[in-house]
Order: C-alpha cells, then structure tokens, then sequence
C-alpha cells in the first residue's frame, strides 16, 4: 500500500520533470487577462481620460464664457466622459480604485452648497466623497433650467466661488482617470502575470469587480429608487436615489455598465470568462453555465433599455418594469457571485482568513 | 484474564519522551500559530470590529471583551503556550490555554475550523497527560495517538460519499485552479482529480492503522509529510492545519527517535524504565482513564449525530461540525433578507450594515447562523417578520433557493431538530 503511495508521489515528481511541450487545450488564463487587459480594459482608461479631458476643455470655455451654447456643450462633454466612466468603474484594483469615489450618489446637494458658499473644502475628505464627481456636476449644470444654470455662474452673489468648485471637481476627474490610465499601462504585465485563482490574483479581482458592479446595479442603480432596500427610504419609490438624478440620464449609465461587464465577461472577440467557465465545463441546473451568464446579460440590458421614459418617470408610470429590471438583476448577481465564483474556486468578498 | 491483560498494557510505565516532544512542539506551534493570528490582525476584525456574533446553541452567554480585553485574552494564551512548551506550571497552563481557546472559538461559528477544535480538545487532553514526568503510563501517550487516528479515520470515512468518489467534487473545481503552482500543469486533467479524491480518501481512512504499526510506521509519516505538504501547497488558504498535523503525528514515532531528539537539545529524558511492571496504580489514575474513556466515546459517536436527521447534510449541515468533515465541499451563497415594516412593507436588508465579509459569507450557506441572524433583524427592526431569499450552490451544481422564501423565519427557532424546511436540492 505505502509502496503505491510513494510510486505515486515519484511518478508525480517525475512528470513535474518533463513539462508537455506546448500549451495543448489547456485554458490559458494569462492569455485571457491578456485580452482583457490589451483590449478591453486599457482602452476602456483611454477612452475615459480622453473624454474626461474633452470634459475639462469644455468646462473651461464655459466658465471663461458662461452662456447657454457653452452650457450646452459642457453638459454633452459631461455625459459622454459620464458614460466613458461607466466603462472602468468595474476595475477597482490599481490607481482606478479611486476612480470609485468619483460616482458616489446620492447627491449631497447640502454639502455642495456649503463648499461653494464656504470656498473652503477638502475633496479627498470623506464627508465630501458625495459632493464631488460626477453627481456634483450632475447636480451643478442639471437641476434647474439653462438660463438659471447660467445666471448661477454669472450674476449669482456665488458665481466665482461656483466656478472655482466646478473647476476643482471637474479637474480632480481628470486627473484621477489618468493616473488611473497611466497605472494600468504601467501595471498591465503585472496584471497579466498574477495569472492564478487566489487572493491577490487578477481573476480573482476581476470576478469579484463583476460581482461587485452587477450588485451595484441592483441595489443602487436601480432597488434604493424603488424603495427596497433598507430602510434608507421610507419605503416608497424615490427618484432622488437614482443615478444621474438631474440629467436623467440613469438607463443611459445602466446600460453602458451593463454592456461593459458583458464585454469583460465575454472577453469581446478574444478569451473571457465565459470561454473560461465553457473550458471548465461548468453547469448551471443541468445547463452550461457560461450562455446562460450571456444570456442573463442580454436580458438585464435588454430590460434596461426597453423601458420608453427616463426613470424617474418610470418609477411612476413604468413601475413593473423597473421592477421586473430589479429582479433580472438579481438573478444576474446572484449567477456571478455564486455560480461563477464557486466555479472558478474564487472567493467574494475575501477577507483574509484560515478555512478548512 | 482479559481486563488484566488490558491494565498491564495501559498502565506500562514507558518513556515521556514522546509526550515530552509532542508538548514542546505543541506549545511552540501554538505560540507561533498565535502571533501569526495577531499579526494578520485577525484578533481586530474577527473579535473586535463585528457587531453581531453568531453564537453556539446553549453558549448564548459566551461574550467577547472589548478590544483590549481580546488583547489581553490572546496576551495571556500566548503566555500559556510559552508555559505548556517550558513545562512551567504544566497542567495549570494548559488548563488557562485550554480555556482561553475554547473561549475565542466559542464566540463566532464564523471562525470554526475542524482544526481549531482539534487545537482545544488536544490542550484539554494535555491538562490530563503527565506530561513532565520522566516515565509515563502507556495510555497517556495512547491518548494523544487516539485522538490523532480518530481525526484522519473520521475524516477519510466523510469522503465515502457519490460526491467525492464518483465525481471527483469538488477537487474537480479546486484543482484546476491551481494550475500557478508546482505539478500544476496537471491539476486540470479530470483523471488527477480522481486521482487526488481516491488517494486522500485511501490516505486518510488509513494512515493511522500504518502509524500504529511499529513496522510501518517511519513509511506511514513520510507519507503523512508529503501529503500535508501537498494539500499546504494546493491550498494555503487552510493555513496551519497542515503543519499542526505534521508536528502532532510524530507522538506515532518510536521513543528513542524522542529521546534522540531531547538529548540533542540536551535534555535529559530518563530511557531506562526501572520499573517496568508498575504495581501500584493510583485511584486518581483509574479516574483520569475512565474520564478519556468517556471522552472516546463522544468522540466516537460525534461525527455519526447526522444521520439522526434527513440525509441532505451538505444543504442543512446538521451534525455538520466536529465530525472532522475537512474541505468536503464546495459551497457558496447568496442571502436577501426582508424585513416587515410596521405599514406592512418588505424592506431588504442591506447584510453588510450588520455583519462583517467573513459572516457574512458563512452565514449565506449555513441554515442555522441564517436563522440566528433572522432571529437579531426581528429584533433590531422590532418586527415579527422576517423573510429571507437565499440561494446556494454546492459542489457546482447551480444556484438554486435553498428554502421556500415565503417561510418567516421570525418564528422559526435555531434549535437540533430537524431542518425539514431545508428544500431538497441534494435529491436532484
């Protein structure tokens, strides 16, 4: 018996000896955090901070010329750097952890107003981390009318003091999305060869990143509105905790996130997850797992998209079908944080600990 | 004739030096396991920082201390351990490092590991061995020996399952993603999976019989060794287990490779047994042995206490814990809990702003601690119900609803009846 034992265990050191030749149909992951780094998740930094610099110019012609045309070109400068955003808010690791902090709602209208008046304020303050970003501009260039909006950074007593908050929040969102572009061009290979499952690993990260953004989807972009969660609300729908509450612009931000975490999932054209878990021949009640993931992504974008008004009206006269969104969603989470997770041997939500 | 045949063999004066090892390394493994615990800071975050602590049933009382008091509890646990491997105060050390323990364990399940309890049944077995003297009766070391056979034996026998040998779950999933490590370039082939499954069954239902037998003994610990090792290295998330069970297996070596051991730290261990019939057993001897033959007993019949309930145990997991069921599954949850309102609407409960990652994790895919948390959100909400939607996935079967989520679990009692409620997922 203990014999076998041990002409296993040589045959094992043996076979370590000669490694095969090529990588076979093995799954390679540095190959697939390739992919993803080189094409999806890199552009995605650059597009952002191109966008987000757009964003910047676009800003400074506005407040050396606040006028209605100006207005209108900032604000459409906003939302595309807005929906540029919503493309690497899933990749928390590295310098775009703080990339998070930019898109903290709901909105502290308050707080905002306190900075400007004051014109004194700490960004990188906790108390200030739902007062800056992009709710703040959403807040700031949205909540009234163009003529208002221009009077604000014009003849209002706060004017200049508007102004300078405006240029120091817009210009912290420039600067973080290139730190951030600028670390992840720097760290792509250590990205690529962290190629393991663990802790601390890019498959790991990442699939906790997709966990992650798909429950903020649920709870924040769409169940706090609804009056599900908690009892941050008093139960009752509340437009107030949608995202992009000024703009209106909260189905357009859903489904650029949403289609993002696709794509990362899917890999695009090249090697995701989804080949990942097709490799692993994981299942799903009898069922390939990795289609019925896509599968679930079509449906919660689909559902995202249908719905014919912004939803802050939708909350009243579409309310199902927000409703209907909220409960795809969970499904969707709950595929990424349990199945795809427990496939992948990756733990959420890891907290440094002994398990047995 | 039999039961004297039996006291002379238990109660043979043999040499300490086995035991003498084994409280050394026991008591240094332990210091060092400590300081590592505190250094990763877990005293903070597992003891300190979580709000809510999922208590044992009947241990409700069991309480932790403010922050420096946890300190000064690991302080004074790490003094123990120092005492238990100097032989200093031996028994009363090991009696405080006993209790010091098995209070921390007995705060949170969150933290229970089979080797943690491991870890408190050998320090309250160690308050009962003599384990300073020169000579010891052969049932103190038999003692240690037991306990060590009983954890592999049990161990091996919860990997007889379809599972386990039929489908190579769940090192079918663990394995291949291993493949960064040594030997990894064969962790995805589905034969090694097999392979790993049959052996650690093989191995675990069977090394203690080898370890028992003086002829095989030296073969047995290399393979005990190499298999540690190897799970170490497959999976560093298990931590010191490996290396506890490496250390504490060498009370199975003969005495003399103790004794060698002891002189080349310059101890003096007495080898020569003067007396070797020892005719004089004291009564508190005979009490010492019938209190670790009662202790046996349970331990015998602990691990079997699951099938007193429906056989679903990887879903309902009672009689799930202390019965040495090591890395047997891969399971993972989801919960949403909603709670009533007094105007009759379901609000969910965002778990997070209750409970830390780690219980919030195990609590997703353990019916009681599910349970034990919906009993405190009746009672922080003051409501009378409270629904929970939780989904769960064992070895890779597919997230499915692990209960009917219309059940109010505000008046459902955590207690060691039978979890009926529990849907039956297993069955598929």
């Amino acid at each position: 018996m203990l014999k076998y034992i041990y002409a296993a265990a040589a045959l094992l050191i043996l076979l370590n000896g000669c490694k095969p030749k090529d990588g076979g149909d093995k799954f390679d992951r540095a190959g697939m955090l390739t992919n993803l780094g080189n094409n999806i998740i890199l552009p995605a930094h650059q597009q952002f901070n191109n966008s987000a610099a757009a964003l910047k110019t676009m800003k400074d012609s506005f407040t050396g010329n606040p006028s209605s045309v100006t207005l209108d070109s900032l604000k459409a400068a906003f939302l595309s750097a807005y929906t540029a955003y919503m493309k690497v808010e899933a990749y928390s690791f590295t310098a775009s952890g703080e990339t998070r902090n930019l898109n903290v709602f709901v909105t502290d209208t308050t707080q905002i107003n306190t900075n400007i008046s004051t014109g004194t304020y700490n960004l990188s303050a906790a108390n200030n981390i739902q007062a800056k970003g992009f709710p703040a501009i959403d807040y700031l260039l949205f909540s009234r009318s163009s003529n208002e909006i221009v009077n604000l950074f014009t003849t209002d007593v706060n004017a200049a003091k508007r102004i300078q908050y405006l240029n120091d929040i817009t210009n912290e969102i420039e600067t973080v999305s290139a730190s951030a572009s600028t670390e992840w061009n720097n760290s792509l290979s250590q990205f690529i060869g962290a190629s393991g499952t663990d802790i601390g690993s890019s498959v790991g990260m990442l699939v906790n990143d997709l966990s992650f953004e798909s429950e903020r989807c649920r709870r924040e972009r769409v169940g706090n509105s609804l009056g599900y969660i908690g009892f941050i609300s008093s139960g009752n729908v509340d437009a107030h905790f949608l995202e992009a509450y000024h703009s209106a612009f909260s189905k357009e931000l859903l489904a650029a996130n949403l289609r993002e975490l696709k794509k990362l999932y899917e890999g695009g054209t090249g090697n995701g997850f989804d080949d990942y878990l097709v490799y692993l021949n994981a299942e799903y009640n009898g069922q390939p797992l990795a289609p019925a993931i896509s599968n679930q992504f079509d449906l919660v974008i689909q559902k995202a998209e249908i719905i014919p008004v912004d939803y802050a009206t939708a909350l009243t006269t579409k309310r199902p079908d927000m409703e209907s969104l909220f409960l795809e969603l969970k499904k969707l989470t709950v595929m990424l944080k349990v199945d795809m997770s427990s496939q992948l041997g990756v733990i959420i939500n890891y907290s440094d600990n002994d398990g047995d | 004739m039999e039961i004297k045949k039996l006291k002379s063999f238990l109660f043979k004066e043999t040499s300490s030096a086995p035991l003498i090892v084994f409280r050394i390394a026991f008591g240094v493994m332990m210091f060092l396991s400590l300081v590592r615990f505190a250094a990763n800071g877990w005293i903070d975050s597992l003891y300190v920082q979580p709000k809510f602590f999922f208590t044992y049933y009947g241990f409700e009382w069991i309480k932790p201390l403010n922050a420096t008091g946890m300190y000064i509890v690991f302080g004074l646990m790490m003094l123990a351990a120092l005492f238990l491997a100097a032989g200093f105060l031996y028994r009363f050390s090991a009696l405080i490092f006993f209790l010091l323990f098995t209070y921390v364990e007995l705060l949170d399940k969150t933290n229970y590991l089979n080797h943690y309890y491991f870890i408190s049944i050998i320090s309250l077995l160690m308050c009962l061995l003599p384990a300073t003297k020169k000579t010891v009766p052969r049932w103190a070391i038999l003692t240690l020996q037991l306990q060590m056979a009983i954890v592999y034996f049990f161990a091996g026998i919860a990997k007889v399952n379809a599972d386990w040998l039929l489908n190579a779950m769940p090192l079918k999933i663990w394995l291949p993603t291993r493949t960064d490590t040594p030997f990894g370039f064969l962790l995805d082939e589905t034969i090694v999976a097999y392979l790993f499954s049959w052996c650690g069954m093989l191995f675990d239902i069977s090394i203690a019989f080898f370890l028992f037998n003086r002829r095989t003994v030296w073969y047995a610990y290399g393979v005990v060794v190499i298999f540690h090792v190897l799970t170490a290295t497959l999976f560093p998330g298990i931590g010191m287990f490996p290396f506890i069970m490496i250390v504490c297996a060498t009370i199975f070596l003969p005495a003399q490779f103790h004794e060698r051991i002891l002189r080349a730290f310059k101890f003096n261990p007495q080898s020569q047994i003067r007396n070797p019939q020892s005719p004089s057993i004291s009564t508190f001897q005979y009490l010492l042995v019938s209190v670790l033959a009662i202790h046996f007993i349970i331990q015998f019949t602990l691990p079997f206490r699951y099938a007193l309930y429906h056989n679903r145990l990887f879903y309902t997991e009672q009689g799930y814990r202390f019965s040495w069921r090591v890395m047997l599954m891969e399971k993972a949850g989801l919960v949403f809990f909603h709670v009533k309102d007094k105007n009759g609407k379901l609000h969910e409960i965002n778990n997070h702003d209750f409970l830390t990652d780690q219980q919030e994790k195990q609590m997703s895919t353990q019916p009681d601690m599910i349970l034990q948390f919906a009993q405190f959100l009746k009672n922080n909400f003051q409501t009378d119900e409270v629904y929970a939607e939780a989904y769960v996935t064992v070895n890779g079967k597919g997230s499915n609803l692990f209960f009917d989520p219309k059940i109010n679990l505000a008046n459902v009692k955590d207690d060691f009846s039978d979890k009926k409620w529990i849907l039956a997922q297993a069955e598929r």
